[in-house]
């Protein structure tokens, strides 16, 4: 009989803070940005699961990725936020990954959050990454990131024939067949967020991006009273 | 530590199944140091232990050629928390390719030889 260690390390870890998933199996969509201006106005955790590509540190702007040991790795500060992705290790060089999930084991395992809420930042499509995570974090929140064409719309049905989906964020509008996606569902609907021609990524938190994504997070908490008590 | 982070891990294995006697085996590419994760175990438990390294075996998805690499998580602290970032550090000997496959030495992975 084999085990793994670091399963149950991260059951431990994750039984312990509120877990807020960010998922949409079409890329493009806008997970990360909404991953960190969640994260941004919840001052939570954040982790960023998308291995094959994480950008959220790029969000913030972060260049220099310093490790810090105690129990695990200490996550970066920024903004008011913790911070942890795979960048801290592979420094933002390329980094070929085929075999996901020992990866994806040691970004769960490793840091040691001082906060009790996390988001999770997650890849697009249906695979490995995806799959552990649902499998490995139990107690949490999915809010399913959508856009108004078929591709996007296409990929969400996909997700929701897979898992059950608490909320939905639409990004570049606000449309009438995501509202009723929603409601045939049993989805609560958050709000959509304009379209940015030339959104300035290299200053997110001072674009209108980030001003709008307020009403979507005030929605969010006036529906989860109990998370936000320390709040 | 990292180690000891590791170690809380293995106790609660021991700790759910009442296990009597251990094997940790301990994969060399990570570089974890065996002293402190034996000295941690031994004052938290009184399960038996033996700990095994597995020899680290890089494997090149491209051409297929193996080997062994020059440093370890004992040497780049990157490996030593994600040891998949191993292929920024090595390309294979043959074709150079960095689609790099760890055969062995990945991980730490524990066998429980006998219970309460």
């Amino acid at each position: 009989m084999v085990r793994d260690p670091r399963e149950k390390i991260i059951r431990r870890k994750y039984k312990k803070t509120k877990n807020i998933l960010v998922v949409s199996p079409k890329g493009g969509v806008g997970k990360t940005l909404i991953s960190c201006a969640l994260s941004y106005y919840l001052k939570s955790g954040l982790l960023d699961c998308d291995l094959y590509s994480p950008s959220c540190h790029k969000v913030f702007g972060l260049k220099k990725f310093e490790i810090k040991e105690e129990k695990g790795v200490i996550p970066l500060k920024v903004r008011g936020i913790s911070f942890f992705s795979p960048v801290l290790f592979s420094k933002d060089r390329a980094f070929p990954l085929r075999y996901a999930k020992d990866c994806l084991l040691e970004i769960l395992s490793l840091p040691n959050w001082d906060k009790d809420i996390i988001v999770f930042d997650t890849p697009p499509g249906l695979g490995e990454v995806i799959l552990e995570l649902l499998r490995l974090i139990e107690k949490k929140i999915i809010i399913l990131v959508i856009k108004k064409d078929i591709l996007s719309l296409n990929s969400a049905k996909k997700f929701l024939e897979i898992e059950k989906v608490d909320y939905v964020i639409e990004n570049f509008g606000e449309s009438k067949i995501i509202k009723e996606l929603c409601e045939k569902n049993g989805i609560k609907y958050l709000g959509g967020i304009p379209f940015y021609e030339n959104l300035d990524i290299n200053n997110f938190f001072e674009t209108q991006f980030l001003k709008d994504f307020e009403n979507i997070f005030q929605r969010f908490k006036e529906y989860n009273n109990t998370l936000f008590n320390n709040i | 530590m990292h180690e000891t982070l590791i170690a809380e891990g293995i106790l609660e294995i021991v700790r759910d199944e009442r296990a009597k006697k251990i094997r940790i085996i301990i994969g060399e590419l990570q570089g974890i140091d065996k002293e402190i994760l034996e000295e941690y175990l031994r004052k938290n438990t009184d399960c038996k232990f033996e700990i095994v390294e597995e020899k680290t075996l890089l494997k090149c998805n491209r051409c297929g050629f193996e080997w062994h690499p020059k440093k370890t998580g004992k040497e780049i602290e990157d490996i030593h928390f994600l040891p998949e970032v191993v292929c920024i550090f090595e390309k294979c000997p043959n074709c150079g390719s960095r689609d790099i496959k760890i055969e062995k030495g990945r991980g730490i992975w524990l066998e429980i030889l006998e219970k309460k």
